[in-house]
């Protein structure tokens, strides 16, 4: 695509995200991502953004999926979660998979879906208590990112599996992307079939590899839009007779956020820098970037009508969720110092 | 320099632990904290305890630091219906102490401090809530935001404007204002990233009348008494700080002995647990020195100032220390809450840029 090509597409998430996201932001922090969103966002190809055309997809260039991520990410985090997961994440394996039928019902926004991956972060020690038989799941999932989705992909001795619904839900403390949740999911008789035999845990593990860039695109989008507020509220927001805006501290910071944000923005969409090393940068700036934003906005900040704080909690989460976690950092080592490198 | 308490102040520090250990358990810190509500069995179950115990301004400080230990949102709502106290304990005359200070120390009724409006809380002398004079009366017009115990207490030590002066801070004079006043309206504020529990509104105030008598000591020296006040405050704000990150610490310690040896003796976990460790006592050692220049009738607001900010930032930075080494199990579990709560230190009662600016001028005023 050629770069208006790509100006029209920003455009064109921008205004579908003022249209459909802005006016339920806040509602999604609190109830969870209502089903309509995801039917009107599959009317615009974002769902399957990256699936082949055969399969119901958009086959979108990685570019504008990129874009696609980092403008949803700056109305609701939550959303450009729900997208990365359905097109990344589960997308991506259930095409692997030959699952096209399924890949087709995302696209529309008719399902959604979402894979248990947390289990294999090295942080997690969640017991694991699913047991499959006869085609039949019984027990627990744990730490499921969206518990409600209708699709629900899980390893099993490391196979992959796919579940359609479960048998409930028990919601866990969530500190963000709130519009998915976080719970864990109980399967009793559910009927599953199997997607891939053996070597399911490379399959995710694949999967989150080789989303750096978008998870990256993600806290592109977090840092820009909260930064954004911050500066908009410094114009106007009076201390002492002058506007915030006017004290060094807080314009230096605002100012370098957003040249750090410009530098990450180039890294991610115009260079040929590894995902790798992309990412440990971006999570680490939509983190420092949040805690200044909500603290330019001082005690309003703390309000969740004002829209700022989720950014704060998002920025965290992003970075527990998909890290850089220990393995990626060992990843990186090893590619800096081209053999194990960081293992004591 | 002796750092060790009395025997009597360690006791106290482990009933306090025990008492919030035991009210205070994760079951009950989700719930208020989901429902946002104010938990009033919790406050008085405290007070019948004497788990606050005025009689000793140590035992406070330790009574803050080891329920906020346990969580943030009951620990500060169970000893903040105290909050202005000492304004009218010091400014405030015989009578005022007597109508409502003593109802509030004995358990019956809640007061609050108002002094942030809708238009500013860092810039204190540009409050512009109004009290005019009208014969035997006062009458206040105006707005306050984000007041703990906002739609609770029955009173407020307010600060309002009574003069426009030259410098703006000598026309401000605070009022005792009981919540039953005509023309007094709460609006519960709800939706906080954390502290859910602690109950916090915006005050309308239209056409309020307040007799003279409720007038805290002199006209035009409110800003001195409120400024006073903060500098007694602050040390149980940095108090509040030590708990959040001790009590973010302590779980992240429990998470990983559970993990075992494999996980946590790993190096970038042992510097992260040697980071915080180190932070927390740093953050302790200034407070309790803070608190010791307090106590003993030689406060000095710098190192006040420097306390506030230093336990508020390791609150904060203890917390997120705690989710990063902790990852999946910790952003599962309580410490999530810890993070969200730690964040509020650094805003209220001074944010840490209104700190800084105090520490400075305060050492460059020396200097000079
Ligand atoms: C949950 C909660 C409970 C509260 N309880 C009470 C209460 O009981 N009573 C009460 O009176 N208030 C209370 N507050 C208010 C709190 O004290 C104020 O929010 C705080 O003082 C900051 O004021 P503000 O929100 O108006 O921010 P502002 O003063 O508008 O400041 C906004 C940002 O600009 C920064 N800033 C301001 N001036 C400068 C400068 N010169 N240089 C650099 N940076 C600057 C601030 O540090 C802040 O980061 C509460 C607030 C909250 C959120």
């Amino acid at each position: 695509m050629d770069q208006d090509s790509y100006r029209m597409l920003r455009e064109n998430v921008d205004e579908f995200c003022a249209r459909n996201v802005e006016p339920v932001s806040l509602k999604m922090e609190r109830e969870g991502m209502a089903s309509d969103l995801a039917k009107k966002s599959g009317t615009q190809g974002f769902n399957a953004a990256i699936a082949a055309q055969s399969n119901g997809g958009s086959a979108l260039d990685r570019e504008s999926y990129l874009t696609i991520l980092e403008r949803a990410a700056r109305s609701s985090p939550s959303f450009a979660m729900f997208l990365l997961m359905q097109n990344s994440i589960a997308g991506r394996i259930l095409e692997a998979a030959g699952k096209t039928g399924e890949i087709g019902e995302i696209a529309s926004g008719a399902k959604t879906a979402t894979v248990e991956f947390l289990s294999l972060n090295e942080s997690s020690s969640a017991e694991y208590s699913i047991n499959v038989s006869n085609g039949k799941a019984t027990g627990k999932l744990r730490n499921v990112i969206f518990p409600s989705a209708d699709l629900i992909v899980f390893l099993h001795q490391d196979s992959l599996y796919l579940a359609r619904g479960s048998d409930g839900t028990e919601p866990l403390p969530v500190l963000g992307f709130r519009g998915l949740g976080l719970g864990d999911v109980v399967f009793r008789d559910r009927p599953v079939e199997k997607l891939s035999e053996n070597g399911g845990a490379k399959l995710i593990m694949d999967a989150l590899k080789n989303a750096g860039r978008e998870v990256s695109a993600v806290a592109l989008g977090i840092t820009g839009r909260s930064v954004d507020m911050a500066v908009e509220y410094s114009r106007v927001r009076k201390t002492f007779g002058r506007p915030l805006k006017d004290y060094e501290p807080v314009a230096f910071q605002l100012a370098g956020f957003k040249a750090q944000e410009e530098e990450l923005r180039s890294m991610i969409f115009f260079s040929s820098v590894q995902d790798g090393y992309i990412k440990p940068l971006a999570t680490d700036l939509a983190r420092r970037a949040t805690k200044i934003a909500l603290q330019v906005h001082g005690g309003y900040g703390y309000l969740e009508d004002f829209g700022v704080e989720k950014f704060y909690r998002d920025s965290m989460t992003l970075s527990i969720y998909f890290g850089p976690s220990r393995s990626d950092m060992r990843n990186l080592s090893r590619e800096v110092y081209g053999e194990e490198s960081g293992v004591i | 320099m002796d750092f060790d308490f009395t025997e009597e102040q360690v006791k106290f520090r482990e009933k306090a632990r025990e008492f919030a250990e035991r009210e205070f358990s994760s079951e009950v810190a989700r719930k208020f904290d989901r429902e946002e509500k104010y938990p009033e069995e919790i406050r008085k179950k405290a007070y019948a305890e004497h788990v606050i115990d005025y009689s000793d301004p140590w035992k406070v400080l330790i009574a803050i630091e080891e329920l906020c230990r346990q969580d943030a949102g009951l620990g500060i709502s169970a000893t903040v219906p105290y909050f202005g106290e000492e304004v009218i304990m010091l400014f405030g005359s015989d009578h005022l102490k007597e109508k409502y200070l003593q109802p509030v120390n004995e358990g019956k009724s809640l007061m609050g401090l108002a002094v942030t409006e809708p238009g500013g809380g860092s810039d204190v002398a540009g409050l512009k809530t109004t009290a005019r004079k009208e014969g035997k009366n006062y009458i206040i017009n105006g707005a306050k935001m984000f007041i703990t115990n906002g739609s609770i207490a029955d009173f407020f030590v307010m600060l309002v404007r009574t003069s426009e002066e030259e410098k703006r801070h000598h026309g401000l004079s605070a009022f005792v204002v009981e919540s039953r006043f005509p023309g007094f309206k709460a609006n519960k504020l709800k939706g906080k990233l954390g502290v859910r529990a602690t109950d916090t509104a915006e005050l309308e105030l239209n056409n309020v009348v307040v007799p003279e008598e409720n007038l805290i000591g002199e006209e035009g020296k409110g800003f001195y008494y409120i400024m006073t006040f903060f500098n007694i405050s602050r040390i149980f704000v940095a108090g509040q700080g030590i708990g959040i990150a001790q009590g973010a610490f302590d779980r992240a310690l429990s998470i990983l002995r559970r993990k075992g040896k494999a996980y946590s003796e790993k190096e970038e976990i042992q510097f992260a647990v040697a980071e915080m460790a180190t932070q927390i006592q740093a953050a302790r050692l200034i407070t309790y020195k803070a608190a010791s220049y307090l106590f003993n009738f030689k406060p000095d607001p710098t190192i006040t100032s420097m306390a506030k900010k230093y336990a508020a930032e390791t609150a904060v930075f203890v917390a997120e220390k705690a989710l990063e080494v902790t990852g999946v199990d910790g952003i599962s579990s309580d410490l999530e809450r810890f993070y969200r709560d730690a964040k509020i230190l650094e805003i209220w009662e001074g944010t840490s840029e209104v700190e800084k600016l105090i520490i400075s001028r305060n050492i460059l005023k020396e200097a000079q």
